[in-house]
């Protein structure tokens, strides 16, 4: 029955047309509103994972408060009466034990790398310019295991910095406010606790402005020294050898210790639930135009089934079962769309491919100034599932109706 | 293939009203019959339960002594595939399809086109449409169109040819060319061929007629 199944098709050019041409535009844009989100997703991802890492262990922001001084000070079910409640912070951030932490690290297999940091802000001075900016000191043969920072630096080398002292790498955003260049010297400081020169070695380009206009990286020893704190270090980041681990690995370490463990996924939370609003939005939005091409093949078909009454007769008199006309009209909505479905494909990965060619401002994303549009397999395969499986649900319900159809009562209502 | 009706009551609506009042007759293989009678007297029901396109109330059909009652839907479905021919007042060709491939749909429920083809081809030829195979049912006059539906119902050669007022559409010239060719079919092909008409003189044609009056049979006449 395929080939009376196509000829009916041929037969209503027009009308194949439109609900071909509504099915192709859901598929298509599926699956380009999918290549524009996953890509800014996948994007942000990879930086979320490698410009950072995967687990980060920093001093637990602790508030002291009433409850802290009652618990820690006094017994339980003392009467205290406050003359001014107590309010403030513990003094120090910094991680206490972490030689505890280092052989723990050391120990667990699924750690892949991690490096000790120290991160506070300092205050940036070049000329008369002065800005505030986060200064990182970390090991730069660690740092360089744990991010996979690499291909955001624009200029000069990270492991460049442990061949001398006082050196940094600056975001390009931050050079340029400060109106310097490499090779220049600025100056970091640390309100009373002094200040260094520093030399710049080397820059990088997140595509994240605040990143990138303030953030600088130097080597621990360094910035220990600045901070008059050896051996003090803020925080640990971890790289693990599967990134699916990270949640589980922070959650599990997190409640054992003093320190505040945190996945990528807890850190960069609101980001991820901005993706998942997205992937709503765009599931909607296919399901919408999905189910508009379903009513179209709905219509088609129930609209065709009714023309072809007489035909229907006519085949079921000459030893045409129910099956094969039913199978006549829902090979049909199934051929829409799998043309359909195809077509939106190949149109989609169309203008996904060029919309991959847009420029955007050099270098805010990664692929060297282009647009990042996602290829993912995963969703083509889902966009074309859609297209087809809508079709046949919709064109199944006439194509159901055709099949019970009795000649003898199609005879007698058409005289 | 002999046909033999049994008692055969056929009741239609709400409330039920019986059209067929127990006809009885025996339809002997190879014969020509033409059902006769006045509108309403039940002649397309009689046709179409003996054709199991439709079933009797009561009753029953027998195609070589076989019970059609018993028999279940797929036999049904071959039994009308392979042993009948049906041929209506409109000829109901699909418009999508060209002459050849409207007469051979019967042999593509079964994928036995190209069995057929030959056969097809010689009965155009026969019913003298043999240029137009490749022509679509819009681009024929009437009389072809109805020629193309009776090749359609003889392609499989069936035993037994239904045919409701072949000619009801029809100008007199085509009308007899119609009547020639069933004559025709029946005396080399010994099918059995069971017509409606309201014509008395294509009813002449047949061997036999039976004749309805309100549900009941009124007669035969040779």
């Amino acid at each position: 029955m395929n080939f009376l199944a196509i000829r009916y098709l041929l037969s209503k050019k027009r009308q194949t047309i439109l609900t071909l041409i509504g099915i192709t535009l859901g598929t298509a844009g599926y699956v380009a509103i999918s290549g524009i989100m996953l890509g800014f997703q996948t994007y942000l991802l990879d930086q979320f994972i490698n410009s950072d890492c995967h687990v980060r262990i920093q001093a637990r922001d602790e508030p002291v408060d009433e409850k802290f001084v009652r618990e820690t000070l006094f017994d339980e079910g003392a009467k205290i009466n406050w003359i001014a409640p107590p309010s403030g912070r513990r003094g120090e951030d910094n991680i206490e034990n972490v030689p505890a932490w280092t052989e723990r690290l050391d120990r667990d297999p699924r750690v892949e790398a991690y490096a000790l940091q120290l991160n506070y802000p300092v205050l940036t001075q070049f000329a008369k310019i002065t800005t505030s900016t986060q200064l990182i000191g970390m090991s730069p043969e660690d740092f360089l295991r744990v991010s996979k920072i690499e291909p955001y630096v624009t200029h000069g080398s990270f492991m460049n910095l442990s061949k001398g002292a006082f050196q940094i790498m600056v975001g390009e955003d931050l050079l340029t406010k400060l109106g310097a260049r490499i090779g220049d010297s600025i100056l970091l400081s640390l309100g009373q606790k002094g200040s260094q020169a520093f030399k710049i070695i080397g820059t990088f380009r997140f595509g994240m402005r605040n990143k990138d206009e303030g953030t600088i990286y130097g080597r621990l020893a360094d910035v220990q020294t600045l901070n008059h704190s050896p051996s003090k270090v803020s925080s640990i980041a971890v790289r693990l050898i599967d990134t699916d681990n990270s949640l589980e690995f922070a959650k599990e370490a997190s409640g054992r210790s003093k320190e505040l463990v945190q996945s990528w996924e807890q850190i960069n939370e609101n980001t991820l639930s901005v993706f998942k609003t997205q992937d709503i939005v765009r599931y909607s939005m296919t399901i919408a135009i999905l189910v508009v091409a379903g009513f179209g093949i709905f219509n088609v078909l129930s609209m065709t089934v009714t023309q072809k009454r007489k035909e229907i007769a006519i085949l079921r008199s000459i030893g045409y079962e129910p099956t094969d006309i039913t199978g006549l009209f829902l090979t049909q909505g199934t051929i829409l769309g799998f043309v359909g479905g195809a077509l939106g494909l190949l149109i989609g990965y169309l203008i996904c491919v060029m919309l991959s060619h847009i420029e955007v401002t050099p270098g805010r994303a990664l692929g060297m100034g282009h647009m990042l549009i996602s290829f993912e397999p995963k969703t083509y395969f889902i966009a074309f599932c859609c297209a087809f499986f809508s079709s046949a649900i919709s064109s199944f319900i006439p194509a159901r109706g055709a099949g019970k159809m009795e000649p003898m009562d199609i005879m007698r209502s058409d005289g | 293939m002999k046909i033999e009706a049994k008692g055969i009551r056929k009741s239609f609506g709400q409330p039920q009203q019986e059209v067929l009042h127990g006809i009885d007759f025996i339809i002997q293989s190879g014969e020509f019959i033409a059902l006769t009678g006045k509108s309403g007297s039940g002649k397309s029901t009689l046709l179409y339960t003996l054709s199991t396109l439709d079933k009797p109330t009561a009753g029953k059909v027998f195609y070589d002594d076989e019970d059609t009652s018993i028999w279940d839907t797929q036999k049904v479905h071959r039994f009308r595939n392979q042993k009948t021919g049906f041929v209506f007042q409109f000829h109901y060709l699909l418009p999508e399809l060209n002459v050849i491939e409207n007469i051979l749909l019967p042999a593509m429920k079964t994928q036995s086109q190209e069995t057929y083809r030959k056969r097809g081809m010689e009965l155009l030829d026969i019913f003298g449409i043999a240029d137009k195979v490749n022509r679509f049912p819009g681009q024929l006059s009437g009389g072809e169109q109805q020629r193309v539906a009776i090749a359609r119902a003889l392609v499989m050669k069936p035993r037994v040819l239904f045919a409701d007022e072949p000619t009801g559409n029809l100008d007199t010239y085509n009308g007899d060319l119609v009547m020639n060719l069933l004559k025709k079919i029946n005396q080399e092909e010994k099918t059995t061929i069971l017509l409606i008409t309201h014509d008395p003189d294509f009813a002449k044609l047949a061997q036999r007629q039976i004749h309805l009056v309100d549900g009941r049979v009124n007669g035969t006449a040779i």
